[in-house]
């Protein structure tokens, strides 16, 4: 699939060349070989600073800058661990799953050339337990013929660096996508997450220096070892250089995974690659990274799709996972199926996420049924606002945003489902009699 | 000798006056009840005798949570608790009082304990007559005191009267 | 830099040490944030959110370093965006904490309670932690008024859903904090409860099997910061403000833990554990907690009992006591003093066994005393007198740079609360633990270093330990000098002991033992703990001593020798010379010892016998004998136990909760408990009977309490100086004065007492030097063929008291024969099939049981269950025997 944007694409290569998941192929395309050059010719401290110079920033939905994190693992701590978190589970995102489907050995060579980075010779890749089919088919098989041919295992080229790669599958829990659930989960553990300090950094998976990184962000690491920095840089803009894979999903004609240059304007997306929504009609709001972003009005479709910009417009860029509502869509009942996601997948260790979630779920519920007052429109806001901050980890925190956008962008629709009637002075409860 | 007659005119004025007195009352209503034979009549809000309600369908209502015993301000009341089993139910929750006992001697019907009751089982309800021939039968156990408890010797005041009596207090 | 930093809370100024948690920094200025999922002994987690506080520190410039300061030369505060979490942050120099004085935080506070409260059914009149409950008193004080939440979308979960067949949860009502999730990991180390599923559905669950199998569940209850733990035998058993607390003293084991009675109407409805933290700290065992109900049991004798006939009718205390007077005396003027004897079990108080002792000595004239009667006579210590534990030693403090020898203890069953303590600093304080043992302990998970030796070689294995820290060179030479006599004989004699065959006869490696001696020797502090599995031998003892001394490990805190002791007074009953060869505070008796339990329960032994809390007939078939050739028996007991059927008198005694009096515990310590009930009928507290009988055979004293007895026993007894009742039952300052059962879980407000602790020979400057003593430990047992029969103790027990408590006695096993797997199979056994131990002569029938902590040559049997079967194959004074085992 042609994509104008790009001559040539960055990660999803596959779409260039075909059969590019078998490692003949990929060999003949460069294949394995920036991990030959990183080996034989840089210092781990030089893939380190290559990285950190081309600006690649995690594409897991944070955008930490790579270079910086790897940077922060302790040298003398040993052993240390990569973990790659392919735990992709925010709805509508469904691009790292793309990348090891299709293009996996690039993602694998650029694990390697992370833990030859920090120093690693252990590396877990963490999927959620959906990608039982991937990750005992094409993942398990991609990492055979790496062993295979001597890119994984003892010495790798000759040199004295050895790495051992294993697949880890969870059970399918969103909460597992959070770095240190993933380690808990990991380790055999309930997935909750830890609270921080320590970050994972210094003491993450079995209390070792842990590097985490997405699967998409590690992808990216080998054309940079590969072709440099400033190749990297033409890609993108300044603060936010490369491209990025969009997963674009809702209401559009062409739904799909979309490489561009970052700083594409979400319009672009849209209307060029998305193929425009389904029917002609308007666009009325744009979740730029799933369920756990807050809602851009259809004014911002012209916000470009970088890092700075989106947070600039109100939005995030996440992991670039956009849903597309049309008019045809209920904001309540949009957010009410966001708010249920969460309730579902609150791990239930802070009181402020498991019992807000589901507070906001019946609150929803209430609405949607037409019995909710004016009150309980407040009342969303007040039990939002009640969990901005206080929640263990940014489970809680996702709620927020969305859930936010949508009362300040469609409030009136929230008010329409309130019905005057409802708001009859209803005598206390008898709660005791209810109860027993 | 007229002064005698005097005395005898005076005498009669004064036992016509008492005997009009008794002719007046004679053919008003008495004011006296035939208690026992005749039931009393008090008014609903009478704190009298404690009562344990039931629900209808029977089960008790009390839990045994001692409220009751915590707000009374003579430590009248003795709570024992247990834990209701499926083949043993004696109210809906988990727990019963399976001890309740009032010291009705030591009672002031205040009627704190029926304001501290979460499930209004313990209710002042209106009978007074309290008397024992011996002390201990004065300590009322659950068996007493829960419902039924209707004596025949004491009827409620309608509504009718009660609002007939609005007066009451005024003169 | 120092260690201290100093920051403000509510405008508040502390100073506390580095890496202190803001919550706690708070507790001491009496600041209470609140809680639910801190525990001040667990490691923070920061799930419940409710401790959510305004942290601001100063502001640095970034290009001087230095203090941004504003107009007024005020350090100028940033604080952070979002609230913190006080209970997982550490204070540091300058910060700034807004507890009350922030909006923001009491508002977010409130929120966090407010969430709570969705998901809590409230139904507190019917939940037994209404009325301590901290979501209660912290929904009074921090909560939001009423709650917006529609009652109708409660969610609702089971109420009764037991975990074990010991603790009850309702699901509704936990807000998932942890406390005892974490409880179990982090203290108990028996990670049997997990938090399942996730969200609103995440509840507790326990799949261990049995359910929730840990000795230490109860204290979940407590911690447990709303009504959701609750133990099957409390449930509804009083409202919080109904009961009396009076605090009191487990009577179980030797550990002396602190308890409170729950008591309301004359009965005892729960314990609770005391804080104290030199002994106990926050916690008690199951034994302890659900032990309690032999007290109120309608079994419990009334009054008095005369045997006429074949009957035992009531008597008056007078009838009893005068027949009892009139008796004795004659069989002492027929026969002679020593004609006459006592045995007094290791369950009386010291006030008890000091009058018991006097009656005895004074009064009949007699040395026939012992408390050693069954299992009190596996363990014998005189090692506390000289090298016990200094004086302020604290398990529960002691970490990096301690090494604990733990020697033939199984601490989970013998002493479940010293586990606790000695496992915790071993896991989390960093103490280097040896656990030396003839099998597989609990204490080994947790420990660092695994000493297994043959069984019967523990005295080897201390001289070897010994003779391995001398040829290490690592004696503290100084100490050693100037407070031990004999370094040089020692020396010889361990040379001549051949220290070489230790690894041999132990199966150890040299290495090993060496490795293990250094880590003792080379500690900075050094505590001994030895065992009933170790032996009874005095040479075992001896070693240990010596190796106290030698590495300077005595006569200071933190240092020194505990004997696991058995009973709860066991070491009170030492102390007061309860022994036919020694006075009250070890003193020597000079001339004409009297005879042991063991001799006085020979046929022929003595004529006359006094035996108070024991129960010497359960446990051999001779002493059954013994027991009826007697001329005259009198039984002061709770029960009518098979000791006082045979009885020409039973005394009716009061319990351990019906009175008052005092404890001794391993470490010394002695304690004071109160009388929390009534006693049944017309029971008397033990000394009162002894005074009465002493005052029938003319005596005339005039205690009028157990007070009285401890004033005359710190004049007579220079151990007990200045231990009289006002001194032991003072109150110590609770370092934390405010309600500290939000952190720590127990509301009820009661004496908080320390105890105090004797001083050792050791830890005197002034005593004579300590000689150095070698025994030669006798010789290993027999070639026999056959296993070893170990008999261990299990917490629990088959005893009477614990018999009374409905709610353990699934917990309590039948007899059984552990054995190992392989040897199970040579014998062709399986569990359940039984078979017959026989030695000597005698054989029992017992199912056996394959237990993997058992090692291949051993056979398990616990001593201690009904019927005490391995006492009738090992003898009250032997520990181990050969036996034979064969399919029956």
């Amino acid at each position: 699939m042609a994509n104008p944007l790009l001559k040539e694409h960055v990660l999803l290569r596959h779409r260039d060349i075909e059969d590019i998941h078998k490692i003949d192929v990929y060999l003949a395309h460069d294949g394995y070989r920036a991990l030959e050059k990183g080996l034989k010719e840089m210092t781990p401290d030089d893939v380190t600073n290559v990285v950190k110079a081309s600006g690649l920033r995690g594409r897991g939905g944070a955008g930490f800058p790579t270079g910086v994190k790897w940077g922060f693992i302790p040298k003398n701590l040993n052993p240390k661990y990569v973990v790659v978190n392919a735990d992709e589970s925010e709805p509508g995102t469904f691009k790292d799953r793309e990348i090891m489907e299709s293009n996996p050995h690039q993602f694998i060579e650029g694990v390697i050339l992370c833990a030859y980075a920090v120093g690693a010779e252990t590396c877990y890749i963490y999927g959620r337990g959906e990608f039982w089919t991937l990750f005992h088919g094409r993942m398990q098989e991609a990492i055979d013929e790496a062993y295979e041919k001597g890119f994984l295992g003892k010495n790798i080229f000759d040199t004295d660096f050895s790495c051992d790669m294993y697949l880890h599958l969870g059970a399918g829990a969103y909460i597992c996508g959070e770095e240190t659930a993933l380690l808990n989960s990991l380790e055999g553990l309930m997935g909750q997450p830890r609270s921080r300090p320590p970050f994972p950094a210094v003491a993450g998976l079995y209390a070792k220096p842990t590097v985490v990184n997405n699967v998409e962000t590690l992808a990216n690491v080998t054309p940079i070892v590969l072709h440099g920095a400033d190749w990297y840089r033409q890609f993108g803009t300044e603060k936010s250089p490369g491209t990025k894979i969009c997963s674009l999903s809702g209401r559009v004609n062409r739904p799909g995974n979309y490489e561009v240059p970052l700083g594409t304007p979400i319009r672009y997306l849209i209307e060029e690659l998305g193929g425009g929504i389904i029917d002609g009609k308007a666009v009325k709001a744009i979740l730029p990274a799933g369920a756990s972003s807050s809602n851009m009005g259809a004014d911002k479709i012209d916000t470009p799709m970088d890092y700075e910009s989106m947070a600039a417009a109100g939005g995030m860029l996440g992991s670039a996972s956009f849903i597309i509502l049309d008019e045809t869509i209920n904001a309540v009942w949009a957010a009410e199926k966001n708010v249920k996601f969460f309730k579902h997948e609150s791990c239930g260790k802070c009181s402020p996420c498991r019992e807000g979630t589901f507070w906001l779920t019946s609150v929803y519920r209430k609405l949607r049924e037409g019995y909710g007052t004016k009150q309980d429109v407040e009342l969303i806001e007040t039990i939002i606002n009640q969990m901005e901050g206080n929640c263990f980890c940014l489970l809680g925190e996702f709620v927020v945003p969305g859930v936010r956008t949508s009362l300040e962008l469609f409030r009136n629709e929230y008010e329409s489902l309130a019905s005057e009637e409802n708001e009859v002075d209803q005598p206390q409860k008898d709660l005791i009699h209810t109860f027993f | 000798m007229i002064n005698q007659l005097k005395d005898v005119v005076t005498g009669s004025a004064e036992i016509a006056k008492a005997m009009g007195v008794t002719l007046k009352y004679f053919f008003k209503k008495p004011v006296t009840h035939q208690y026992p034979d005749e039931p009393v009549e008090v008014y609903p809000r009478f704190r009298g005798r404690h009562v344990l309600k039931r629900y209808d369908n029977g089960l008790e209502r009390c839990i045994g949570c001692a409220l009751c015993a915590a707000a009374c301000p003579t430590d009248c009341i003795y709570v024992e608790a247990s834990e209701n089993t499926d083949e043993k139910r004696y109210s809906p929750g988990e727990r019963y009082a399976s001890t309740y006992d009032i010291n009705m001697l030591r009672c002031i019907f205040c009627g704190y304990c029926a304001e501290a009751c979460p499930t209004e089982a313990i209710v002042l309800e209106h009978d007074f007559a309290l008397a024992e021939y011996n002390r201990w039968d004065a300590i009322y156990p659950k068996e007493r005191l829960l419902e039924p408890h209707d004596p025949d010797y004491i009827v409620l005041r309608s509504d009718e009267e009660f609002k007939l009596s609005e007066t009451w207090g005024k003169k | 830099m120092s260690d201290n930093v100093t920051l403000t809370i509510d405008g508040v100024q502390v100073t506390v040490p580095k890496g202190t948690l803001i919550v706690e920094a708070a507790k001491q200025i009496e600041n209470e944030i609140p809680v639910f999922c801190y525990h001040g002994k667990m490691d923070p987690v920061g799930m419940c959110r409710m401790c959510l506080v305004e942290v601001g520190q100063p502001a640095i410039d970034r290009g001087t370093g230095k203090p941004e300061l504003d107009e007024d030369g005020n350090p100028v505060v940033r604080f952070f965006p979002k609230p913190m979490t006080a209970c997982t942050t550490t204070v540091s120099e300058g910060m700034v904490v807004k507890v009350d004085t922030s909006e923001a935080a009491v508002d977010d506070r409130k929120a966090v309670l407010e969430f709570l409260l969705t998901s809590h059914p409230l139904d507190c009149p019917v939940c037994d932690k209404g009325g301590e409950c901290p979501l209660q008193d912290l929904t009074i004080r921090h909560g939001p008024g009423n709650s917006r939440f529609d009652y109708e979308d409660k969610q609702h979960f089971p109420k009764r859903y037991p975990l074990g067949d010991l603790i009850v949860l309702d699901m509704e009502r936990c807000i998932i904090c942890a406390r005892c999730v974490r409880f179990q990991q982090e203290i108990a180390f028996d990670p049997v409860l997990a938090i399942e599923n996730r969200g609103r559905r995440a509840h507790i669950v326990s799949y261990s099997k049995p359910g929730f199998d840990s000795h230490y569940s109860g204290n979940t209850t407590d911690v447990c910061p709303v009504g959701a733990l609750t133990t099957r035998d409390f449930r509804f058993g009083a409202r919080a403000w109904e009961m009396t607390n009076v605090p009191s003293l487990c009577n179980h084991c030797g550990v002396g833990c602190n308890t409170v009675l729950g008591t309301r109407a004359g009965t005892i409805r729960r314990i609770m554990p005391r804080q104290n933290e030199a002994v106990n700290e926050l916690w008690i065992c199951d034994k302890g907690r659900f032990g309690h109900h032999f007290n109120g049991s309608p079994d419990r004798l009334t009054t008095p009992l005369i045997r006429k006939g074949e009957e035992l009718v009531e008597a008056t205390w007078d009838e009893a006591l005068s027949l009892i007077g009139e008796k004795f005396g004659a069989i002492k003027s027929a026969n002679g003093a020593d004609s006459l004897g006592g045995i007094a079990g290791a369950r009386l108080t010291n006030e008890d066994l000091y009058v018991f002792q006097k009656l005895f000595r004074e009064i009949i004239g007699t040395n026939n005393i012992d408390h050693r009667v069954g299992l009190s006579a596996a363990l014998e210590d005189e090692t506390a007198f000289t090298v016990g534990v200094g004086v302020g030693t604290d398990l529960g403090s002691v970490g990096k740079g301690t090494t604990i020898l733990n020697i033939g203890a199984d601490l989970d069953q013998d002493a479940p609360i010293l586990y606790l303590r000695v496992a915790g600093a071993s896991v989390k304080r960093g103490a280097h633990v040896i656990n030396a043992g003839g099998r597989r302990t609990k204490l080994d998970a947790q420990v660092q270093t695994t000493l297994r030796y043959n069984y019967g070689s523990a005295a080897r294995l201390a001289l070897g330990l010994l003779a391995s820290v001398v040829s290490q060179g690592l004696v503290a030479k100084e100490w050693a000098d100037s407070r031990t006599s004999g370094m040089a004989d020692l020396e010889k004699a361990l040379k001549n002991f051949g220290a070489d065959k230790v690894a041999e006869a132990t199966g150890l490696t040299t290495n090993a033992i060496d490795a293990a001696a250094k880590a003792f020797a080379e500690a900075e502090n050094g505590i001994i703990i030895f065992g009933l599995e170790a032996g009874n031998d005095p040479a075992l003892r001896a070693a240990l001593e010596a190796l106290a001394l030698a590495t300077g490990h005595a006569g200071k805190p933190n240092n020194g020798v505990i004997a696991v002791l058995p009973h709860a007074n066991s070491r009170g009953a030492i102390d007061m010379g309860i022994l036919p060869d020694r006075l009250p505070g070890y003193k020597p008796v000079e001339s004409n010892a009297g005879l042991s339990a063991v001799e006085m329960l020979t046929a022929g032994g003595v004529k006359g016998l006094l035996i108070a809390a024991a129960d010497p007939a359960v446990e051999s078939e001779s002493y059954k004998q013994a027991l009826q050739q007697l001329d005259f028996l009198v039984v002061q007991e709770l029960f009518l136990t098979e000791t006082a059927q045979m009885a020409d008198v039973v005394l009716p005694a009061k319990g351990n909760a019906e009175r008052d009096g005092s404890y001794t515990n391993l470490e010394r310590r002695v304690q004071t408990f109160d009388m929390g009930v009534p006693a049944p009928g017309k029971a008397w507290a033990d000394w009162l009977i002894f005074t009465g009988i002493a005052g029938q055979l003319g005596a005339d004293w005039a205690y009028a309490s157990a007070d009285g007895v401890m004033a005359e026993i710190t004049q007579r007894v220079p151990l007990y100086a200045g231990m009289d009742f006002k001194n032991l039952t003072a109150p110590i300052s609770l370092q934390r004065k405010t309600e500290h059962y939000i952190y720590e879980g127990m509301s009820f407000t009661t004496d908080i007492r320390e105890g105090i602790q004797w001083a050792t020979v050791a830890e005197s400057d002034s005593a004579p030097k300590i000689p150095l003593r070698f025994i030669e430990p006798a010789k290993a047992s027999s070639q026999e063929q056959g296993l070893t029969l170990v008999a261990p103790r299990m917490l629990y027990d088959g005893g009477r008291l614990l018999a009374e408590a409905d709610v353990v006695n699934a917990h309590i096993l039948e007899p059984q024969l552990m054995l190992s797997r392989s040897d199970a199979q040579k014998l062709g056994v399986s569990t359940g099939d039984s078979v017959t131990v026989s030695q000597n002569g005698t054989a029992i029938t017992v199912p056996v049981y394959i237990e993997r902590t058992v090692s291949e040559g051993v056979a398990l049997l616990p001593r201690n269950l009904a019927g005490r079967p391995a006492e009738k194959l090992v003898g009250p004074n032997g520990l181990y025997s050969t036996v034979k085992v064969e399919k029956s």
